[in-house]
C-alpha cells in the first residue's frame, strides 16, 4: 500500500474505548494507526478518543509518562490509561 | 408522596433479628421515616451498632452485633445492584468495621423478605442461618464447621435441595478467628475488609443462606427497565473492566506510581507487565463472571495447574489482590498471585489485609527484625513466591509466625518492635489498599479520617478530577474544579467533602461503583424505586448522616485526633519513578483534616457537634458523646 509521506504510523494501546469506531481497535491490545506527520500525543488521544477523551487518565510514549505536547514519531509505541480504581 | 408515606416501594419493610444466645428469632417493622432517613446499607449499620453493641464490647464478643443490610436499589433488576453491606465492631481495628459485597446474596436476601439482619449473641455450637421467602430456621452447622468456602456452600445447597441458595460464609479463618477474615457471598465475592469473618465465627455462625422469589415492587418499573436497557446498551463505552476485570491497567498505574511496590516504598513495578489482569486472563482465565442483573461481568476465573493447583471455583484476582500479593511482595509470577487469592478464598480472608500483613513481614526479614528462625526455615525475601504461599498457609493454619501475623500489621509490628512499627502500613489496624496516598492525597486524607480506616471503596479517586472528566455531570453536585492529585490543600478537603459524600453513597444503596451511572441516573434510580422525591443533597445528607454516626461510635470506644494518622511511610519519598520526591506533608494533612472537620459540622478535634446533629436529625446520638474517651 502506498503511504503518504506527510503521514506516520504508530502503534496505540487504549484502555478506553473509542468514542466511533476505529479499525483495529481492541481494548488493551496494540494497533497500528496512521497518523497526520507532525501530530502531538494529545492530537492522537483526541481523534481515537473523541468525546471519550474524558475518560483520560495518562498517557505514555514508548513506556514512559509522556505530556500531551509532544510530537510523536514514526513507529512510537503510545498507551492511553483511563483512571477507572477500585478492585 | 411526602415524608409520611406509608407505603414502602424498594424495601419489604421488616428487619431480621437472631439472638444466638437462646437461638430466638424475632421480625421488626420499622416505619417509613427509618428507610427514609437512613436508606440502608451502611446507612442501616451506622445507628444500630451504635445503639446496641454497648461501649467497649469485646468484638469476638455476645454483645457486639452483626449487621448485613442491603440497600433500596439491591435486588432490583438493572445493573449494579448486587451489593450488600456487613457491619459489626472491627476485631481487626476496635472500630467501627463494615464491608461490602457483590454477587447474588444481598438481591436474594431482598427477594426473600428482609431489608437487613441483626446478629447478636453467640451460639453454643455451630449453626446456619436459613431464610427462604420469609421463613428463618437455625440449622446445626456441625457438619460444616472447619469446611473451607466452596464445599461449605455446595453441601448447604445439597443439604437444602437446591443450587438456586445463596450463602454468606465464612471459611476455617474465621472460624479461627483471624482478625482479617472475610465473609464471602457465593465463594468468590469478598465483604473483606475489617475482619467480619472473624465476627461470624466468633458467633459460631457458619452462614446464612438465602433464597426468595419475591421482590418489593418499584415506584415507577418503567425507568428502572429503560435505565438497565441502556447501561447494558453501553457499558462497554463506559466501563472498560468488562474485558479483564479490574488490574487491566497496571502498566499506566506503575507509570504514575501508583502501585505499591515491595511494601508501599516504590510506586512502580518493573516487571508489572507480567501481573496485569490481561497477562492473568491470557494465561490462565477459564471464563469472565458477573453479579445479580449485572452485564458486564467483571469477575474472572481462573485455572492453574502447575506447579500450584488452582481452583476455578473460587474465583480470579482482581487489581487489589494483584497488587497486594504481586508488585507489593515484589511478586512477578502470576501463577503465584493466583494461588494466594485462592488461598484467601478458601479459607476466608482478606486479599488486602493479607497481602500487606506479609509484605510487612517481608520487609521485616529483609531488614533482619524476622529471621529464618522465626519463619521456621522460610526465606521470606520480597519477591519469593514460593515464601509468600508458605507464610499465606500458616497465616491461615494460625501456626508459627502466621499466628502472630493473623493478627494483622500492626498488632505484629507491636509485638515484633525494633522500628517495624514505622513500615507497618494501615490506618487503624486496618492495612491500606492499593492506592498510594502520594499520588492521591486526597484518598489519603480520607484513609486518615474514615471511621473504619484505610478504606478505598468510599474515598475519592484524585486522579479522576486531575484533568476535569465528567465534570458536566458532576457539577450537579458542586463537583467542577480541576485540581492536581498530588495537591493537599484547602480545596483538595473540600474535594473530599463534597465528592466523599457522593463517593460513599452506593454504599448506602447497594450499587457497586463499577457500574459507570451518571448521578442523575443514580438520583432517577433511587426516586423510581422508592417513589420519594429525592434531591442530590437529601442522598449526600444521608451519607453524612452515616459518617457521622460511625465517627460517634469510634469516639465512644476512645479514639481520638491521634488515631486519625496516616502511616510514616507515606511521609517518605517513593525511591525512584514519577512521584520521586513526592511525600504526604504531616502538617498539610493536619490542616486539611481540620477543614474537613468544620465542613461535616465537627469540631476541630473531629467530635460532632450538637447543631450538626441536630441538623442531621440524630440528635439521639448526643447522648453517646457523653461517655469517657478512654481507649480499648
Amino acid at each position: 500500500m502506498m503511504k503518504n509521506k506527510d503521514t506516520i504510523t504508530v502503534i496505540v494501546r487504549s484502555f478506553i474505548p473509542p468514542q466511533e469506531p476505529v479499525e483495529g481497535y481492541e481494548l488493551g491490545r496494540p494497533f497500528k494507526i496512521e497518523m497526520p506527520g507532525g501530530i502531538t500525543l494529545e492530537g492522537l488521544a483526541q481523534r481515537i478518543l473523541a468525546k471519550n477523551i474524558n475518560q483520560l487518565g495518562i498517557m505514555a510514549v514508548n513506556g514512559e509518562v509522556a505530556k500531551g505536547s509532544l510530537v510523536l514519531s514514526p513507529g512510537d509505541k503510545i498507551d492511553l490509561y483511563a483512571f477507572l480504581d477500585g478492585g | 408522596m411526602g415524608m409520611e408515606n406509608k407505603t414502602l416501594f424498594g424495601y419489604n419493610g421488616r428487619i431480621l433479628r437472631v439472638n444466638l444466645n437462646v437461638g430466638q428469632i424475632s421480625v421488626e417493622e420499622p416505619p417509613a421515616h427509618y428507610y427514609q432517613r437512613y436508606l440502608g446499607g451502611r446507612g442501616f449499620i451506622a445507628p444500630t451498632l451504635l445503639q446496641e453493641t454497648p461501649a467497649k464490647a469485646d468484638p469476638l464478643g455476645p454483645d457486639n452485633q452483626l449487621v448485613f443490610a442491603v440497600g433500596p436499589l439491591t435486588g432490583m433488576p438493572f445493573p449494579g445492584s448486587g451489593r450488600n453491606s456487613v457491619g459489626a465492631k472491627s476485631p481487626l481495628t476496635f472500630a467501627f468495621g463494615e464491608a461490602e459485597a457483590g454477587g447474588f446474596w444481598g438481591a436474594e436476601l431482598k427477594r426473600a423478605g428482609f431489608d437487613a439482619i441483626i446478629v447478636s449473641g453467640i451460639s453454643n455450637a455451630p449453626v446456619f442461618l436459613w431464610i427462604q421467602d420469609g421463613q428463618v430456621e437455625l440449622r446445626d452447622a456441625g457438619h460444616l464447621w472447619g469446611m473451607e468456602v466452596a464445599p461449605a456452600h455446595l453441601s448447604i445447597q445439597k443439604e437444602l435441595g437446591d443450587q438456586q441458595i445463596r450463602t454468606a460464609i465464612i471459611g476455617p479463618a474465621g472460624e479461627k478467628l483471624i482478625r482479617f477474615a472475610c465473609i464471602l457471598n457465593d465463594i468468590t465475592h469478598a465483604a473483606g475488609r475489617t475482619g467480619l469473618g472473624a465476627v461470624m465465627g466468633s458467633k459460631k455462625l457458619k452462614a446464612i443462606a438465602v433464597r426468595g422469589r419475591n421482590t418489593p415492587p418499584m415506584a415507577d418499573q418503567k425507568v428502572i427497565a429503560d435505565l438497565g436497557r441502556w447501561m447494558s446498551q453501553n457499558f462497554k463505552e463506559k466501563a472498560a473492566v468488562w474485558k479483564y476485570g479490574t488490574g487491566h491497567m497496571m502498566e499506566g498505574y506503575s507509570l504514575a506510581g501508583n502501585l505499591p511496590t515491595l511494601n508501599f516504598q516504590d510506586g512502580g513495578f518493573e516487571e508489572v507487565k507480567k501481573i496485569t489482569a490481561q497477562a492473568v486472563c491470557d494465561q490462565f482465565k477459564v471464563e469472565m463472571y458477573g453479579c445479580y442483573a449485572c452485564p458486564i461481568r467483571c469477575k474472572k476465573r481462573v485455572k492453574v495447574d502447575s506447579p500450584y493447583s488452582v481452583d476455578p471455583i473460587y474465583g480470579g484476582p482482581e487489581y487489589e489482590t494483584l497488587a497486594a500479593f504481586g508488585s507489593n511482595c515484589g511478586i512477578s509470577d502470576p501463577k503465584a498471585i493466583c494461588k494466594a487469592h485462592e488461598i484467601c478464598n478458601r479459607n476466608g480472608i482478606d486479599t488486602i489485609s493479607a497481602g500487606v500483613t506479609v509484605s510487612f513481614a517481608m520487609e521485616c526479614f529483609e531488614k533482619g527484625l524476622l529471621t529464618a528462625k522465626d519463619t521456621g526455615g522460610i526465606e521470606l525475601r520480597f519477591g519469593n513466591g514460593e515464601a509468600m504461599l508458605k507464610m499465606l498457609e500458616q497465616i491461615v493454619q494460625k501456626q508459627g509466625l502466621g499466628a502472630l501475623l493473623a493478627e494483622g500489621s500492626r498488632l505484629a509490628a507491636k509485638q515484633i518492635g525494633r522500628g517495624s512499627e514505622e513500615f507497618a502500613v494501615h490506618v487503624k489496624g486496618l492495612e491500606v489498599p492499593m492506592h498510594d496516598p502520594r499520588l492521591k492525597q486526597g484518598m489519603g486524607l480520607h484513609y486518615s479520617v474514615h471511621p473504619s480506616g484505610a478504606d478505598h471503596v468510599s474515598g475519592v479517586h484524585d486522579t479522576l478530577l486531575e484533568k476535569g472528566p465528567q465534570f458536566e455531570e458532576w457539577s450537579a453536585i458542586d463537583v467542577n474544579e480541576s485540581i492536581p492529585s498530588i495537591e493537599l490543600s484547602p480545596r483538595k478537603a473540600r474535594l473530599v467533602y463534597q465528592f466523599g459524600l457522593w463517593r460513599h453513597l452506593p454504599n448506602y444503596l447497594g450499587l457497586c461503583v463499577l457500574v459507570p451511572y451518571s448521578s442523575k441516573q443514580i438520583l432517577d434510580a433511587v426516586e423510581a424505586v422508592t417513589g420519594w422525591p429525592m434531591s442530590y443533597w437529601r442522598l449526600m445528607k444521608t451519607a453524612e448522616r452515616g459518617i457521622t454516626l460511625a465517627k460517634i461510635f469510634n469516639i465512644r470506644e476512645g479514639f481520638t485526633l491521634t488515631d486519625d494518622l496516616l502511616p510514616p511511610r507515606f511521609s517518605a519519598s517513593q525511591r525512584g519513578g514519577n512521584l520521586k520526591g513526592v511525600t504526604v506533608d504531616p502538617d498539610q494533612l493536619s490542616e486539611a483534616q481540620k477543614l474537613y472537620f468544620q465542613m461535616l459540622g465537627w469540631d476541630e478535634q473531629g467530635i460532632p457537634t450538637r447543631a450538626r446533629l441536630v441538623e442531621l436529625d440524630i440528635a439521639w446520638a448526643l447522648t453517646y458523646l457523653n461517655f469517657s474517651p478512654e481507649k480499648v
